[in-house]
């Protein structure tokens, strides 16, 4: 019996082992002229996410869609003993542009879960995530479609403001100033409470005044945002 | 009725086998004259010929108030490329976008090697709600190509530059009657500023302006394909709009249904 149960165990480790694989993660920004901030791409257990649609954010990932910080999400996987790969692009990946994350987790056959997420910009709390989907072990290559979120942490009042949790308005950095407006009065509305779907930006196209600061006829977006494209080798 | 039918059937299998045997007799006794040593002569291989593979390719509109221009299909091989996002935008794709007109696209996929076949919809532009299908149909001749893939395009005829477009799509697994389905995503080819007036959009929400198609001229704030950011619309208030809140739309457009036949 325990010879038997022995053997049951070597063949689970050796089934778990010829699943881990090489990694290629390709992320493409397919929207018009949305940045996306510093990517996270995580390699994790099923014991460990990023984002849960339909509950209210973590701290962390309000400081990511609110900021774009990724540091306390990334310490959140690395201390579950998850994989990451932290801003692949070194800096804002532009629309059109593509980024590559690598990683092999042969040593770690269970991080075998693929979350990725970035903050939208311009948006008070958005951000682009794929949410925990079972990495593909099969060599290959294999495309999926991402959607852009909204926290729920911040109201979408889509004027220039601040990238701390907690605080008001939409981070500017330096590529983006150009291209917003000033002096919106706000958009109304209060921070959702959970993480969904995004509805998109409005904007308006008063670059001096109106509600937002957000320009409509450059910055608003539909889904899907990004393609992600996984080679396994 | 059946048994009588069964018995007939015997009946002729019994008198194949009679003939065969007496042809086989006939055989033997066959005289056998010596011929002359044949000149060796290069007997070329009788060439295969396959099938054609024949595809019906069913599409909707699947919008509120985008008709869509004629649609442009096309099967190839792996070394040709969709429009890619990120990049420019070719002129004939950019006639397309902008006026409808598929002609220059399809002329360029006529005279590329890696296209199979390629074939615009008859008809006019595809309304709201409505569909058509297209027969495609590829005769592989003497060889069976190792990799086949469809592509498809068309203009969303009440935008400035925008487009649907069904990427390099895999048509290897799908046996005869089978039948797959997919959706396709609206694009902005980034030729020509969204400014949705009535001069510059061709679409019937233009009526009463200007409506104008191809301009070589590229305005847009970026030059690259990108996914469509939707029309803001007259409603939503760009000033100068041509369109109302029924032309906005929302990905996907457009569905795409296909089956093989052959």
């Amino acid at each position: 019996m325990k010879k038997l149960s022995a053997l049951a165990s070597l063949m689970m480790l050796a089934t778990v082992g010829a699943n881990a694989a090489d990694y290629t993660i390709e992320v493409q920004n397919l929207t018009r002229s949305t940045l996306f901030t510093p990517l996270l791409v995580a390699a994790h257990s099923t014991d460990s996410d990023l984002f849960s649609v339909g509950e209210p954010a973590t701290l962390a990932l309000q400081t990511m869609a609110e900021g774009g910080n990724i540091t306390p999400l990334a310490a959140e996987i690395s201390d579950a003993g998850g994989m990451i790969v932290e801003n692949p692009a070194g800096g804002l990946l532009v629309a059109g542009a593509t980024t590559t994350a690598m990683f092999n987790n042969d040593a770690a056959p269970t991080n075998d879960h693929l979350s990725i997420v970035a903050m939208l910009l311009p948006t008070n709390d958005g951000f682009v995530g794929l949410d925990s989907m079972l990495l593909p072990t099969e060599p290959g290559t294999y495309r999926y479609m991402l959607k852009g979120y909204d926290a729920g942490t911040e109201a979408n009042n889509e004027l220039r403001g601040s990238g701390a949790p907690g605080e008001a308005g939409m981070p500017v950095p330096p590529p983006l100033d150009p291209l917003l407006g000033t002096n919106g009065t706000g958009m109304p509305g209060d921070a959702e409470g959970f993480v969904h779907i995004h509805r998109g930006v409005l904007g308006d196209t008063d670059s001096v005044a109106g509600a937002s600061d957000i320009d409509a006829t450059r910055h608003r977006w539909l889904n899907p945002v990004a393609r992600v494209t996984i080679t396994v080798k | 009725m059946n048994k009588h039918y069964i018995l007939a059937s015997l009946c002729v299998l019994s008198l194949t086998l009679t003939a065969c045997g007496s042809d086989d007799d006939h055989n033997d006794t066959m005289v056998v004259t010596p011929t002359p040593e044949p000149v060796p002569t290069p007997t070329p291989e009788p060439e295969p010929v396959f099938e054609p593979f024949i595809y019906a390719v069913k599409v909707t509109n699947i919008t509120r108030g985008q008709p869509l221009s004629p649609l442009a299909a096309m099967i190839f091989n792996g070394e040709y490329q969709m429009p890619q996002i990120g990049e420019p935008a070719s002129v004939a794709l950019e006639v397309l976008a902008e006026s409808g007109d598929n002609s220059q696209w399809l002329q360029a996929a006529m005279v590329d090697e890696h296209v199979y076949m390629s074939t615009s919809a008859e008809g006019g532009p595809l309304l709201p709600g409505a569909s058509t299908t297209v027969m495609l149909e590829v005769d592989p001749g003497a060889e069976v190509p190792a990799d086949m893939y469809l592509g498809l395009v068309s203009m969303l005829a009440n935008t400035n530059d925008g487009i649907t477009m069904l990427d390099a799509t895999d048509l290897a697994q799908l046996q005869v009657d089978e039948s797959a389905s997919w959706t396709t995503l609206s694009y902005d080819t980034g030729t020509e500023l969204n400014s949705e007036s009535a001069d510059t959009i061709i679409g019937p929400a233009a009526a009463g302006g200007l409506q104008e198609g191809f301009n070589a001229v590229r305005d847009d704030i970026v030059d690259e394909l990108r996914l469509h950011s939707g029309v803001i619309s007259y409603d939503d208030g760009l000033m100068g709009s041509a369109l109302s809140e029924a032309q906005r739309f929302d990905n996907p457009v457009m569905r795409v249904d296909i089956t093989r036949m052959q």
